[in-house]
Parts: C-alpha cells; sequence; structure tokens
C-alpha cells in the first residue's frame, strides 16, 4: 500500500518533470538512448509490474531514457509503438509483449492511405446508399467464420456472417471505419470507402496466449526480498491451480499444506499445524470473520471453497498487529470478483461434490454479485473404503457464499459477506454428526483522500454442531447433544500514509464470544435421558492497534506494531473454587461463585509487541528479522488425534489462564538469475505459555468439570526452514526443508495434573523432519507434468506398553504421552495435463489431467491403535494387538477433463 | 478469474483405507506391580492377587509377586491381615474381616525390596438388590468362535430394573455367568448279568457377558432408577459342547471315580442357571471401570480419545518414581440366580424363574468352577423341575 501510493506521488512528480523537459528540450548524447532490456529493467524496478518478451522481437530499437519519465502508462504506449508489439495485462502487474500484429490484406483497392476504396470509383457521387458484402474468414486456414460481426460504430450499423462466412451490409457511401470482431479473434479495424456496390474480403486472425515458460504469480518477484514482512506465504489461484488437484479439486488448506512451516496431521484432519502450533491456533478469516471449523467430511475437503476467491495469505511469524486472537499463524482470505463488470457462470461436477458460481453486476458499475455453492454425493466413497465403520457411515455436506459489492461512488465502497456450511454424517451405524459454520460480514470502505482512508467491518461466525446416538431397539436411551459458539466482532481500521517513508495502520478491534459447550437431550418422549446444559460461557476481547511501516533509508525498513488486549470473562456462571493444596478436580472444589449476567468474572491484558525488519543487503538480498506476542483466549479442547466435530471451544476463566506466544523469527532471503530463483531460509523459536492439555482419562464432553481435567503446558516450539523455488522455465517448482521441534512440559504440583511426571515430551505436532519437492515442468505448450513428494518424521503417539489383568479382564497400560513414533510419512503424486487449446478467446477450452495420488502405494500410518481381539481360532485366540490406520494405501489414479468458457 | 468448469470422467482407483497390524519397539524396563484386589460386604475370603506387568509384545507368562505383606485398614484404625495363599495370592480370613457398608478401607502392600505402596481409601457403599430381572425376545447376531462366522440367533434380552436408594447417582457393575446343566449315564458292565450304573451331574459355565456392564449409560446421568439396564442376551439353543468325563471303576467296592478326559462332546442341556452379581459401586470404582470398558471398546474409530494411561488408585509412598497399576475396589455385592426357561418365550411364558444362589462346588481360587462333574450324587445347586 505504502510502495504504491508512494509511486503515485513519484510518477506525478515524473509527470512534471518531463513537461519541463519538452517544453525546454535538452541536448542529449548516445548514453540517453536505452536498448529494451535497460527500459525494461528500469521500468521493473520503478514500477511493482514484471515484463515477459524477447529481446529479438524489437530488432535492435532504442529508446530514447526520457521516456522514463512519462507516465507508466505513456511509457509503455511509446515502446508499443516503436515496436509494433501487442500487450497483454494481467492484473495490472504482469506485461507480455507478442508479437502479433493485426494483418489487413487490402481488398481489392488501396489508395495512398489505410483507405480502401470499396466500389467502382467511376460511379463515384452517384448513389446515396450502396452494399458491401462479401467474406469474413480466418487468415490461417481461409475457412468461414460464421457468426463474426461487421459492425460500422459510427452509424450503429451491422450484420454477422452467414453459415458460409458471407456478410451483407447496406450502409450510406463514404468513409466508415469498419470492426469486426469474433469470439477468439483478434479484432480488425479498416477504413473503407465506399462508392458504390462493392465486395470486400476480411480476414481475422485468432488471438491465442503463449507462454510457456510463464508461471504466473501475481506477486512482484522481488517481493519476497523487499517486503518487510517475512514468513508469509502468499497464494492467487493462478498459482494454486498449478498444484495437483486432489480428489478432483483444488484444495486451498490442502495447498497450504505444502509449503514450509505446515503440516497436517495426515491425509485425513481438520485444519493444519504452523510450526508446531495446534490447529486451534490459528485463525482462518474469510472476509474478516474467522472459520471455527475448516472441514468438510472428516478433513478430506476444506470448508474454503476456491471459486471466488481472489487472495490468500498465510503469516506465519511477524504478524501484523493488525492482527491478534490467535497464537500460531493468520490466514487471510479475500473473495472478490475477477472481472466485476462482466457477467461469469461457472460450474463443475467432481468425484464427490459438484459446484456452481455466478459473478455478475447487478447494477453496472455499481453492484456486482459474487454466488457460489457446493454441495456432495459422497456416500459411494464412503462405501468403497474397506473399512467397516466408514462402510457403514454417510456423509453430506453442502456450501454457499455470497458476496455483494456496492461501489457507491469514487470514496465508498461495500461489501456484504455470507458464508454457510453444513455436514452431516452417519458414523458407524447410530451416531450422526451435524456441524455448521454460518459468517457474515458487512465491511464499509471509505477514502477520504489518497493518503487517508478506514475500512470499518462488522461480522458474526457461528459454529453449532449436534451428535445424536439412536438405537431403534433401544429408543428410550436415544440422545442428542448441541453445541455452538457465536463469535461478534467489530473493526475500525485506518490507512493512513502521511508522507513516503511511513504508511500507518491503527484501529480498534472488539469480539465477544458466546459459547454453549454442550446440552444433551432425550431424543423420544418417554427418554430416560436426564437433560443437562453445562454452563454457557461468555466473554469479550477488545484491541487497540498501531503499525507503522518505516522506511529508513533504502537500505533498512521496519513495520512496528502494538497491540493492547484486553479481555474480560463474563457471566452469567459459576466458578468454582478449588482447594489450593489438592489438585484440581471436583473432590477438591470447596466452593463456588454465582455471577449474573455480563458480570466481569475476571480480566486478563497484555500489550503485544509487534516488530518486523527488513535490511537490504544488496539488489536481490536481505535480512529479515520479526518477533510478535500474541494473547489467545478460546481454545479447543480435544482428546482425539483428528479434530473431531465434538470438541469443546473453552474461553479463558479464572482457573484457565490464557495462552501467551512469543514467536522470534529470523531469515536471509536472495534472489538469483534475474529474481526467477528465490531462496531463503528461516530459522524460529516459539514459546508458548499456558497451552492447555487434557489429563488422562479426562472427559470433554458434557463435562461441567471440564477445567478440572485440563491442565496447563508450557511449549517449546524452534526450527529452520529452507526455501528454494524456481519461477520460470520449462522447469518451475520449489523444494523445502523444515527441521522443527515441539516440546510441552507441565510443571504441576500435583501428580493428578502431572503430564509425563513434568518431563518435557513431543507435542502431537513434532514431528522434526520435514521435505516437500514439487516439480512443474512444461513438456511442450500443451502438456504439462507434475509431480509433488512429501516426506515427514512420524508423528509422536501413545502405545501400549505394558499388559495385566484385572478381575479376570485381560488390560494393557499405556506408555507416557507421545513417547513412540508413527513411522515416517512419504508419498509421491504426479499428474500430467493436456491442454486442448490455448486460445484465449475460445469459448470452449478444455483439458485433460491424469493424476496418480501414493504413485508407489505407500501404506502411510494415520494412527495407531490397540483393538481386542474375538476370541477366534483364526487369530489364535490373541486378546489384543495394535494397529496403524492407514487412509490411502495404493496408488489411486483419477482422470480429470476440466474445461472453461 | 476464468471460469472454470471440471467434470471429473473416470476414476480408476477406490480410496483404500483400511489397518494393519504394528509391532512397534517397544522399550521398557520397568517392573511394575500390579494389583488386583477386590473387598466386599460378603462373609467371604477377599483376594489379593499381585503380579508384575509384563511387556506388551512378550509372551512371558504371569509374574506372580511374593513374599510381600499386606493387609488392609479401616477408617476405624483396625487393620486385617491377608495371608500368602498361592503364588501372588494373597486371602483374608472371613472369621476376622468383612467388609461393613458406611466404613473406608486402605490397602497397604510393602514388597520384598522394601518398596511400600498404598491404595487411596475407598469407601464400601451399602448393598443394592435388582428389583426385578426379566427376559424380552430378540435376535442377535452372534459370532461364532470356531466358524469365525456371524449368525443370526435367536433368544432373549435378559433386562434389569433397579430401584436406586440413594441420593447418589445409580453406580453398579453387574457381572452374570451362565451355568449350564448337563447329565448323562455310564453303564458298567460287572458280569453277564450285571451292570452299574453310574450318572454324571455336569456343568459348564460361561461368562453370559463378557464386557464390562456398567448401569448408567454415559449419558443416563438421571439419578431415578434404572430401567430395562440390560445384563445379557441368552440365546435358546439346547445343547453344549462340554466335557466328556470318563470313569474309573474300583472293582474292589465297585465304586467309580471321575476321570477328567480331553474329549468334549455335544450334551442336551438340561438346565441353565443364571448367576447374577450387582455390585454398587464407589465414583473411583466407578470411574476406573469406566476407563477399562473405554479401553476394552476402543476400536481405532477416527474420533475415538487418544489412549491415556489406565490410572488405579494406587501409590508407592516409598518412591513416587514407582508406578503401580491395578485397583484395590471395595463394593458391596448382591448376588441372585435365576432358571433359564426359554421354551416357550414367544408366549409369554415366564422366562426367569428366581432360585436361591448357590455356587457350584468351588475349587480352590476360582469364585465359579468352570467346568466340572458330581457322578452318582445329585449336587445342591442342581435343578430338577
Amino acid at each position: 500500500m505504502f510502495n504504491r501510493n508512494a509511486n503515485r506521488v513519484f510518477v506525478t512528480g515524473l509527470i512534471i518533470l518531463s513537461s519541463s523537459q519538452l517544453l525546454f528540450p535538452q541536448v542529449t548524447d548516445q548514453r540517453s538512448y536505452l536498448s529494451i532490456d535497460q527500459v525494461i529493467e528500469k521500468l521493473e524496478q520503478k514500477y511493482p509490474v514484471q515484463f515477459f518478451y524477447k529481446s529479438e522481437w524489437f530488432e535492435n530499437r532504442t529508446f530514447h531514457a526520457s521516456i522514463l519519465e512519462l507516465s507508466f502508462d505513456e511509457t509503455l504506449d511509446r515502446i508499443k509503438t516503436t515496436s509494433e508489439l501487442s500487450v497483454i495485462t494481467i492484473d495490472s502487474l504482469l506485461y507480455v509483449f507478442i508479437p502479433v500484429k493485426p494483418i489487413i490484406i487490402p481488398q481489392p483497392q488501396k489508395g495512398k492511405s489505410d483507405v480502401v476504396i470499396v466500389g467502382n470509383p467511376d460511379e463515384y457521387g452517384k448513389y446515396t446508399k450502396a452494399t458491401l458484402n462479401g467474406k469474413i474468414i480466418n487468415g490461417n486456414d481461409e475457412k468461414p467464420l460464421p457468426g463474426a460481426s461487421i459492425f460500422i460504430d459510427k452509424l450503429k450499423l451491422g450484420s454477422h456472417a452467414d453459415d458460409k462466412g458471407e456478410y451483407h451490409l447496406q450502409v450510406p457511401v463514404g468513409e466508415h471505419t469498419i470492426r469486426l470482431s469474433f469470439m477468439g479473434y483478434d479484432d480488425n479495424m479498416q477504413k473503407i470507402k465506399l462508392v458504390s456496390n462493392g465486395s470486400m474480403n476480411f480476414k481475422l486472425y485468432e488471438k491465442s496466449v503463449n507462454l510457456p515458460e510463464v508461471v504466473i504469480y501475481s506477486e512482484h518477484a522481488k517481493s519476497n526480498v523487499t517486503a518487510t514482512n517475512m514468513s508469509i506465504v502468499k497464494l492467487d489461484i493462478k498459482a494454486i491451480r498449478e498444484l495437483p488437484v486432489s480428489l478432483g479439486g483444488t484444495d486451498i488448506i490442502k495447498s497450504i499444506t505444502l509449503m514450509p512451516g505446515v503440516q497436517t496431521v495426515g491425509e485425513f484432519g481438520t485444519g493444519f499445524n504452523v510450526r508446531g502450533g495446534s490447529a486451534d491456533q490459528n485463525l482462518i478469516l474469510i472476509e474478516d470473520v474467522p472459520l471455527f471449523n475448516s472441514s468438510h467430511l472428516f478433513g478430506l475437503i476444506s470448508v474454503v471453497n476456491s471459486d471466488g476467491i481472489t487472495d490468500v495469505t498465510l503469516l506465519k511469524a511477524g504478524i501484523s498487529a493488525k492482527y491478534g486472537e490467535r497464537a500460531s499463524s493468520v490466514m487471510d482470505i479475500r473473495m472478490g470478483a475477477g472481472n466485476p463488470d462482466k457477467t461469469k457462470v461457472k460450474g463443475g461436477i467432481g468425484i464427490i461434490n459438484s459446484t456452481i458460481y455466478v459473478e455478475t453486476p447487478l447494477i453496472e458499475n455499481k453492484i456486482g454479485l459474487l454466488l457460489g455453492a457446493r454441495s456432495s454425493y459422497s456416500n459411494w466413497l464412503l462405501h468403497s473404503i474397506p473399512d467397516i465403520d466408514l462402510m457403514n457411515s454417510s456423509a453430506h455436506f453442502y456450501d454457499v457464499n455470497a458476496l455483494i459489492s456496492f461501489n457507491l461512488n469514487d470514496k465508498n465502497k461495500i461489501n456484504v459477506f455470507a458464508y454457510i456450511s453444513n455436514d452431516k454424517f452417519r458414523f458407524a451405524e447410530n451416531t450422526d454428526y451435524q456441524y455448521s459454520n454460518k459468517l457474515g460480514s458487512v465491511r464499509w470502505r471509505h477514502s477520504f483522500n489518497d493518503n487517508l482512508y478506514f475500512n470499518l467491518s462488522a461480522g458474526l461466525s457461528n459454529y453449532n454442531y449436534q451428535v445424536s446416538e439412536s438405537d431403534t431397539s433401544r429408543s428410550w436411551e436415544s440422545y442428542k447433544i448441541n453445541s455452538a459458539l457465536l463469535y461478534q466482532n467489530i473493526k475500525w481500521n485506518f490507512s493512513w500514509i502521511p508522507n513516503e517513508n511511513h504508511a500507518l495502520d491503527f484501529g480498534i478491534n472488539a469480539v465477544s464470544y458466546n459459547i454453549q459447550p454442550g446440552k444433551l437431550n432425550g431424543l423420544v418422549d418417554k427418554s430416560v435421558i436426564k437433560t443437562i446444559q453445562v454452563q454457557p460461557e461468555k466473554g469479550i476481547e477488545n484491541a487497540v492497534y498501531l503499525t507503522d511501516n518505516v522506511t529508513i533509508s533504502p537500505k533498512l525498513a521496519l513495520d512496528l506494531g502494538v497491540r493492547y488486549t484486553l479481555y474480560s470473562y463474563l457471566g452469567p456462571n459459576k466458578v468454582y473454587i478449588y482447594r489450593p493444596d489438592l489438585s484440581r478436580v471436583p473432590e477438591s472444589i470447596i466452593d463456588s461463585l454465582t455471577y449474573s449476567n455480563n458480570d466481569p468474572i475476571c480480566w486478563y491484558s497484555g500489550l503485544e509487541p509487534r516488530l518486523s525488519i527488513r535490511f537490504t543487503i544488496s539488489d536481490n538480498s536481505s535480512i529479515k528479522l520479526s518477533y510478535n506476542r500474541i494473547h489467545q483466549f478460546v481454545n479447543l479442547i480435544s482428546n482425539t488425534a483428528v479434530m473431531s466435530p465434538t470438541d469443546v471451544w473453552k474461553l479463558s476463566s479464572p482457573n484457565l489462564k490464557p495462552l501467551i506466544c512469543d514467536h522470534v523469527a529470523i531469515g536471509y532471503f536472495r534472489n538469483f538469475r534475474n529474481n526467477t530463483i528465490e531462496t531463503s531460509i528461516e530459522i524460529y523459536y516459539k514459546n508458548l505459555l499456558n497451552t492447555i492439555d487434557y489429563k488422562n482419562g479426562a472427559r470433554i464432553l458434557l463435562n461441567p468439570y471440564l477445567e478440572a481435567d485440563l491442565t496447563n503446558v508450557n511449549g517449546k516450539n524452534y526450527g529452520i526452514e529452507l526455501y528454494i523455488k524456481k519461477n520460470s522455465g520449462r522447469l518451475t517448482g520449489w523444494a523445502s526443508y523444515t527441521f522443527s521441534r515441539s516440546w510441552q512440559k507441565t510443571n504441576a504440583s500435583f501428580n493428578e495434573d502431572k503430564i509425563n511426571f513434568n518431563q518435557p515430551f513431543p507435542s502431537n505436532f513434532d514431528r522434526p523432519n520435514n521435505l516437500i519437492l514439487n516439480a512443474n515442468y512444461h513438456i511442450s505448450k500443451r502438456w504439462r507434468f507434475n509431480s509433488t513428494f512429501s516426506y515427514s518424521t512420524g508423528r509422536p503417539v501413545t502405545l501400549p506398553e505394558l499388559k495385566f489383568s484385572y478381575q479376570g479382564y485381560q488390560l494393557i497400560y499405556y506408555s507416557d504421552r507421545n513417547k513412540y513414533r508413527l513411522p515416517d510419512y512419504h508419498r509421491l503424486d504426479v499428474s500430467i495435463t493436456l491442454d486442448e487449446s490455448l486460445k484465449i478467446m475460445k469459448k470452449w477450452k478444455g483439458s485433460w489431467t491424469f493424476s496418480i495420488i501414493n504413485l508407489y502405494g505407500r501404506r502411510n500410518a494415520y494412527s495407531a491403535f490397540y483393538k481386542k481381539e474375538p476370541h477366534m481360532v483364526s487369530n489364535e485366540y490373541r486378546q489384543y494387538d495394535t494397529y496403524i490406520l492407514y487412509i490411502i494405501g495404493c496408488p489411486l489414479p483419477t482422470l480429470t477433463y476440466n474445461f472453461i468458457f | 478469474m476464468k471460469p472454470t468448469y471440471t467434470i471429473f470422467l473416470i476414476l480408476i482407483g477406490l480410496v483404500t483405507s483400511c489397518y494393519k497390524v504394528y509391532d512397534p519397539q517397544i522399550d521398557t524396563t520397568d517392573k511394575v506391580l500390579v494389583i488386583d484386589g477386590l473387598i466386599t460386604n460378603q462373609k467371604d475370603a477377599y483376594h489379593i492377587a499381585l503380579s508384575y506387568a509384563r511387556p506388551f509384545n512378550s509372551s512371558e507368562k504371569v509374574m506372580p509377586v511374593s513374599d510381600a505383606n499386606v493387609y488392609v485398614t479401616d477408617n476405624f484404625g483396625n487393620s486385617y491381615i491377608f495371608n500368602k495363599m498361592g503364588e501372588g495370592d494373597y486371602v483374608s480370613d472371613p472369621s476376622q474381616f468383612t467388609g461393613i457398608p458406611g466404613r473406608t478401607y486402605r490397602l497397604h502392600i510393602i514388597t520384598r525390596d522394601g518398596a511400600e505402596y498404598e491404595s487411596d481409601p475407598q469407601r464400601l457403599f451399602p448393598e443394592v438388590s435388582p428389583d426385578s430381572i426379566y427376559a424380552e425376545f430378540d435376535n442377535k447376531e452372534i459370532l461364532q468362535r470356531v466358524s469365525g462366522l456371524k449368525v443370526n440367533t435367536h433368544g432373549a434380552n435378559i433386562l434389569a430394573d433397579i430401584q436406586n436408594k440413594s441420593d447418589s447417582l445409580p453406580r453398579y457393575r453387574l457381572t452374570s455367568n451362565l451355568v449350564m446343566q448337563y447329565y448323562y449315564t455310564i453303564y458298567h458292565q460287572l458280569d453277564l448279568y450285571t451292570f452299574l450304573t453310574f450318572n454324571f451331574y455336569c456343568w459348564q459355565t460361561v461368562n453370559a457377558c463378557t464386557n464390562i456392564n456398567l448401569t448408567g449409560g454415559e449419558y443416563s446421568l438421571n439419578s431415578a432408577s434404572v430401567k430395562k439396564h440390560p445384563v445379557c442376551f441368552l440365546d435358546d439353543n439346547f445343547d453344549v459342547y462340554a466335557l466328556y468325563y470318563g470313569l474309573k471303576i474300583n472293582m474292589e467296592d465297585t465304586t467309580g471315580s471321575e476321570i477328567k478326559t480331553s474329549s468334549y462332546r455335544f450334551y442336551m442341556i438340561h438346565h441353565r442357571i443364571l448367576y447374577l452379581n450387582q455390585y454398587t459401586l464407589n465414583n473411583e470404582s466407578y470411574l476406573y471401570y469406566k476407563n477399562l470398558d473405554e479401553q476394552m471398546q476402543s476400536e481405532g474409530k477416527l474420533f475415538d480419545p487418544i489412549a491415556a494411561q489406565l490410572n488405579g488408585n494406587i501409590k508407592c509412598i516409598s518412591d513416587t518414581e514407582i508406578r503401580a497399576i491395578g485397583f484395590f475396589e471395595a463394593s458391596s455385592v448382591s448376588n441372585s440366580a435365576y432358571i433359564v426357561d426359554f421354551r416357550n418365550l414367544e408366549n409369554s411364558q415366564p422366562a426367569l424363574i428366581k432360585t436361591p444362589y448357590i455356587l457350584p462346588p468351588e475349587p480352590v481360587g476360582c469364585r465359579i468352577n468352570r467346568s466340572g462333574s458330581i457322578h452318582s450324587k445329585i449336587p445342591s445347586f442342581w435343578i430338577f423341575i
């Protein structure tokens, strides 16, 4: 933001300066003439743009240095005019010179000028109207183009070519500019002088994109070096689409887990883990409101529908003071129409779901609508999995998202966003799970001037789940459990650029949490189930923040910020007082305090300094340092390996202190070969205070004394991330290696609160070695090959260690928590894509993708579990065994057809 | 953004999720004491079994702990010694010690190496008997042990109604054994005209419910009565595959003695008796059995809780680093027995008939003899209708 505005000021200055030069021409020497390479290099330095071209197309033309003093558009026009090349612009960031020149074949006579005379010149002045006819054909193969249009704008007269490509048009005699157009072809403008009836044939040439050596990224190539922020993963949807498809579609969250420092527990499992943090430590924002459950189908697919998403940014460290609430990362997802002035309809049929997407202006240039929806039919997939529980399961989901943009005027814009997702699945025989996310936000952007504007947003996120268990033979014991979380926030963010060295953001953020941890009801009238309702929780989290992006010198830039957070746990609630000399268990409760509605029960507050420093070493290298502190007041309590829909969100309370995360990172960034190869090394250290973990044997659901089953744990995460990315050429891709550790430790005084006798133990997300290799090879213009190899150390696991018997039952005793590890995880996915057509304007463009997930059929362990065996001859009457569960145990080939129109 | 339509055409393969046996390297060298102890309100010899836990993947046999001093104290300052009876088996003297509801008991163990263990105090709750036990016709798929096939079997659910007599939650544990009585006759030809007849009264005992049976489903925290609580499922089979007892004749007095053989045969069941034990649990016992049940029911489902150590109520007080596992339980027990008569269940004929609680002859160290035989003399528990 700062750079853009600074550039705007700078460019204005240049225009004034260049005007003075035009008025007072100066004597120049040969050094004032630049080659195209020099011009482009200077333009790329000056503006956040990138050019693609071949030098030979410019035929050694030189350009006067003064054109650089013109505005960007004027400079570009000069180059186009001089070189007679065309330019394709992508997102105003990428400029591609292409040697496609409109070819006009003169017919049948050509005067001295570009005007073509049609008709018999001897009959000039004899008629007032005349008929123009002829054929419109493809310039390459001379085939007719039925439907091509011929139009005279000035007269608003036009016609279309018939099946044979022939047209007839009656127009007044005289000079006219004829515009010829056809979908997928370059427009052709031709001046004619019609003197009498006559014929003229026109040729049109197909448009095409010929970018075999270009990978499209929205970010400027040097931004990894020049930006102040570090530990940032920024993907636009085009970049994500370069990745292998998973189960027939693109999945943003699954794609993010291929980035350094981001991991997931396996093929299943909700969310992701950033630098050893748990999934609930990630703030996933869609249009300013957070998602509380990001998965469909046990985590096989994320709830984020990629249709309509324009930008995804993941901040792993150096998190701006604008953000808070969660300790490990922020994922900011933005939606918007690609072209708000054009209606687009998009749909698809996948292996487990279908999608529909509409993008249309409701009032041109004023109101735009974006609407997307998905719905599943995934039962067949579950039923084909040879697991008895999954075979007896069913699953269904849908999600709908909508964004309406109101462009009130140049200074005011309002976005209204709504999202709903719903999952329903029956696991095994009798248990039904249902959960939903409902999100909504309104954002008003108001600009006072070019240097000062604000975004005022209000949003809510409502997460609900219901578990019901119904047994027809014992209906009186059937029950359902409902739980809900309501998040509401208001955020008012001001952006101010007082001068070219400062860019400030400041504002306030107020959040309220309302949690209904669980309510139990019987499902039938004569139920023996007693209604139970766990005490609801309420809290507010307010914050003020200020951040300043300061450019001290061309080499040194800082992003300084501070955030002050004030949290209050509110009534109505009953707070238990525990005996200080005993462990926190229900039996040690000695008193309770009852608070009425909105009474503050306890307060927590803290200052959160944020700092990012970038020191530029050279044009293509820099060192960055960052530090941030974040308080987290809401935690997801889970004692399952997979983030389950029945996990309980819990607020910080008098007996549960808030999580405080201090995160320091340092990195070295260097680009090679004209920024086509990016490299980085980042080292980080995170200190987590008051992470919440569960005690052995904890009961999470419907536990009125849940805090008595929890214990505070301190964590230490550290690691080093190596990253190299190649952006251009036929071979593109990246390689990343991460070494990281994630440790936890209780500091409890009582045995009941200790985990592993207060000794440090690896967290569930401790996977020391992680390697990702991604390669994308453009075999030819139409063939692309992609492969992704991932390797990581197996995750920690608690295994049976001893066996014993009690009262005739054969039992086992598990090891200390996370003492062992699952076998290492590695997988290779490959895909090859054939593009049917590269023509930009062709209505139907298709591509075939053949992919194989898990090429060599590795049976990666997802989890390990103990299972009691039936007392059978076939298993030699074994009492129990340990198993590992794997999700995709063989090569999974898919063939996908994508098409665009 | 370009509009993209995606049509999935062919899915050649299928997602194949499954599981396989996993044999990790287990690293454990510690000797961990296992305590298996139960005292009740009945005038009986109580057993405390001590052993060392074995590595999970080892084939070692049980390692009993002998030469330990074992005693129980109550909250009145009384102390009761448990004497070593067998390898790792310590038994109380019924004439000296009977559990009294309302009192709390604590187990003390001192092993030969000087380690001193102590349980948390356990309160013995009063005995509660079931109000009624009855049967309802049902079908159930039962896994046959030999064939490994699931077979749809006719039978009945045995259900219990229990009136809760206190304000506390109804926390009971039910164990049930089914004793199948069968008999046969062996004729011995003494000479051409003389036949000796030996009637064999035999029985075989099976666990009617192999799972841990606790009242109060996870969310049935209703403090009122327990209704229709499932005790077990009994099929309507009338034969039993049971041990054959042979005969050894003493020619001097023409008496016979039983010989236990290794052969099994099918016999027609004469009667079946359901022995039911209802334990009234305190809070700690209930939670321990609940955790124990969760472990036994664990099937590796996706949303199953992460495994956790099954910690009991016994600690080493001489060295807190030393672990002990197992549990010392103090629970009152109510016993009852029922003749199972399913011959015309569907026509609402009485299916369970209450009968005196007389156990089959009990060998040393066992609560119920799994199988046995008495020849020529009708045992006391034998039923004739």
